[in-house]
């Protein structure tokens, strides 16, 4: 059975469809990335699984039952927001036990629940604070520990990391990663960074003007981008109108040196650490290149110089438009 | 809103010197007459003329008889228990409307340009005065006015009802009709400044309409419920005016026995009874102050 399940759900506000036809499943143990601009529907589909949004179309399955009628409340699901929504009146110790206040539990019953789950996301010593004197990963934390404290049946993230700084967000992320692993629950979570989706991702839904635009783990993505868009917005590809047609070829199968027909000129040499970022300007349009930072510098190649840039038709993939 | 980094790189000094103007403004039109009140409650006076003294006699004439509890309530204490009914009365049932309708603005209507135009619906009543506003309920309750006759024409009863006008019905009525904007604009504020995805992570919990009313929407407009609390309650509790003109100068209020002493020229004694008056409004204001701290939550 499928944890959750999404079958052709279109969300419709006057005129303007934001999401059309979004179908997708989840098992278990899977952590999903939904992936795309701002604008690309992403948010109001993750809210139309949280109930917050109403459904012109479709339907919304949670383990195994028809949802998509049922208000938040009586959704088996939980949702962190994205600016976290913990309640500045109450202190942490209550943000958590909300749910269980409102379910009726006795306070000494909540409030021993709620610290179990402040302990799980190491925060049980702020129990007593207002979430105004937390930092943002802390405040996160909180949020994350009163979305669980329902016991929910898949957890729905909106945009998590995006308030906290690059370091935190990396830790954040493998922490998110843990308690989904921990809880064997799907978790949804709506990102617009490629690399967050990559690194946390089961399964990674890319999304584009309220269309599913590729579903699949982050390797198959980033090795057989289905079309144009996922291929440029995923990042290190080239998308190039070949003799095949339209196609894409890695950055990282470019060969940049000084061999054959040397008709194009470097445009910017960029140090990424590992390896170089070479832009070259091509009769294909502009294209780059990661290069062995030793052999091209070997090279002796400057921004300016020509140069021949070629690749293995092999490596390409042919993309729908 | 002030930038933050309004009053950055200026000194102690210099801010005080902006604040003078205002504080000129303060002293001159608000503390020197309230200082003039205070001493004035010292002074003697005869029918025709003014004493300079510092007596009791104004404070003890005021509470003459007061603490001999056998006798029963004094003049006073039964006018400001007659006062206090209609401040609660009016607290009440504006603090219970004007809730209702800030509630209904921020959280049900949808647009931003139905939510003006509808507040400004509810200052329409202001556009004309006071007592105006008082006084056409006249027509309105009186014996052969429009809510009499139409019942009897209907047959639900068969006598005009009395206790319509000229009454603690049509006083509070009066108050309520009056003032209940001035619960609704600072609730109105309050309550515009809740976060909407708080209400949203309510509903995720699991909550009610009425658990979110309870447990977020009510302890996050506190200030506003407080201010308009204040505003309302000071506002009625110095009133002569409706209270005469909807009580039929039937019913006591210390604003009104204020009135009459000064029709009198018993300024001293009016004063006395004007220091006593703000000195209780005074002590409320700071008890609900107390409550909630209005000043870090505006």
């Amino acid at each position: 059975m499928n944890a959750l399940e999404v079958i052709d759900l279109s969300i419709k506000y006057d005129d303007v469809i934001a999401v059309s036809n979004v179908t997708f499943k989840l098992s278990a143990n899977q952590y999903c990335c939904l992936l795309g601009p701002s604008g690309c529907g992403k948010t109001s589909t993750l809210r139309a699984i949280a109930g917050h949004e109403n459904v012109s179309e479709g339907d919304v399955l949670v383990d195994g039952h028809n949802v998509t009628e049922f208000p938040p409340a009586r959704r088996p699901t939980s949702m962190m927001f994205q600016d976290y929504a913990l309640f500045p009146h109450l202190t942490v110790l209550d943000n958590v036990g909300f749910a269980l206040k409102i379910s009726g539990m006795s306070k000494s019953e909540r409030h021993a629940v709620a610290l179990g789950y402040l302990k799980k996301v190491q925060l049980e010593s702020f129990s007593n604070r207002l979430p105004a004197e937390l930092s943002g990963g802390q405040q996160q934390r909180v949020a994350l520990a009163r979305a669980l404290v329902t016991s929910p049946k898949a957890l729905l993230l909106d945009e998590p990391l995006s308030a906290l700084d690059p370091f935190l967000r990396i830790d954040m992320r493998a922490e998110l990663k843990a308690m989904q692993q921990a809880l064997g629950i799907p978790f949804v979570h709506v990102t617009h960074s490629q690399e967050e989706a990559m690194a946390l991702s089961d399964v990674v839904i890319v999304m584009d003007g309220g269309q599913i635009q590729q579903v699949g783990s982050p390797r198959e993505i980033y090795d057989t981008p289905a079309n144009r868009f996922v291929a440029e917005f995923i990042g290190g590809h080239n998308v190039i109108v070949s003799d095949r047609g339209l196609v894409s070829v890695k950055y990282s199968e470019l060969q940049v040196d000084t061999k054959g027909e040397t008709n194009s000129k470097i445009e910017r040499i960029e140090y990424l650490g590992q390896y170089l970022k070479v832009t070259v300007g091509t009769i294909y349009g502009t294209l780059h290149a990661y290069t062995d930072d030793k052999a091209f510098l070997g090279l002796g190649l400057m921004v300016g110089d020509e140069c021949n840039i070629r690749w293995d038709p092999e490596t390409e993939i042919l993309l729908t438009n | 809103m002030l930038p933050p980094s309004f009053g950055k790189g200026m000194t102690r000094s210099t801010n005080s010197i902006l604040a003078v103007p205002f504080a000129m403004v303060l002293a001159m039109f608000f503390v020197l007459p309230l200082l003039l009140v205070v001493v004035v409650s010292f002074w003697d006076y005869t029918e025709y003329s003014l004493i300079p003294d510092l007596i009791l006699m104004n404070y003890a004439e005021l509470f003459y008889g007061c603490f001999e509890w056998d006798q029963g309530l004094c003049t006073t204490f039964a006018t400001y228990l007659s006062t206090f009914k209609y401040v609660f009365l009016t607290w009440c049932f504006t603090l219970a409307i004007g809730f209702g309708v800030a509630l209904y603005l921020v959280f049900c209507v949808r647009s931003l340009k139905m939510q003006i135009v509808l507040f400004l619906v509810c200052t329409i009543p202001f556009w004309t005065s006071n007592v105006i506003r008082m006084i056409s309920w006249i027509p309105l309750l009186g014996r052969n006015g429009i809510v009499n006759t139409a019942l009897i024409s209907i047959g639900i009863i068969d006598q005009p009802i009395e206790w319509l006008l000229y009454s603690g019905f049509s006083v509070t009525l009066g108050f309520v009709h009056l003032y209940t904007l001035f619960m609704v604009v600072p609730i109105f504020n309050s309550m515009a400044k809740i976060d909407r995805s708080l209400i949203e992570a309510a509903k995720d919990a699991g909550a009610s309409a009425w658990q979110i009313i309870a447990n977020i929407i009510i302890p996050l407009s506190r200030s506003g419920i407080m201010i308009g609390s204040i505003f309302v309650i000071t506002i009625v509790v110095g009133d002569f005016i409706t209270i005469g003109v909807l009580g039929g100068q039937q019913i006591a209020s210390v604003g009104k026995i204020i009135y009459v002493e000064m029709s009198y020229l018993q300024f001293p004694a009016a004063a006395a009874n004007a220091v006593v008056l703000v000195s209780i409004t005074l002590l409320m204001v700071a008890a609900m102050m107390r409550i909630v701290n209005v000043r870090k939550e505006l």
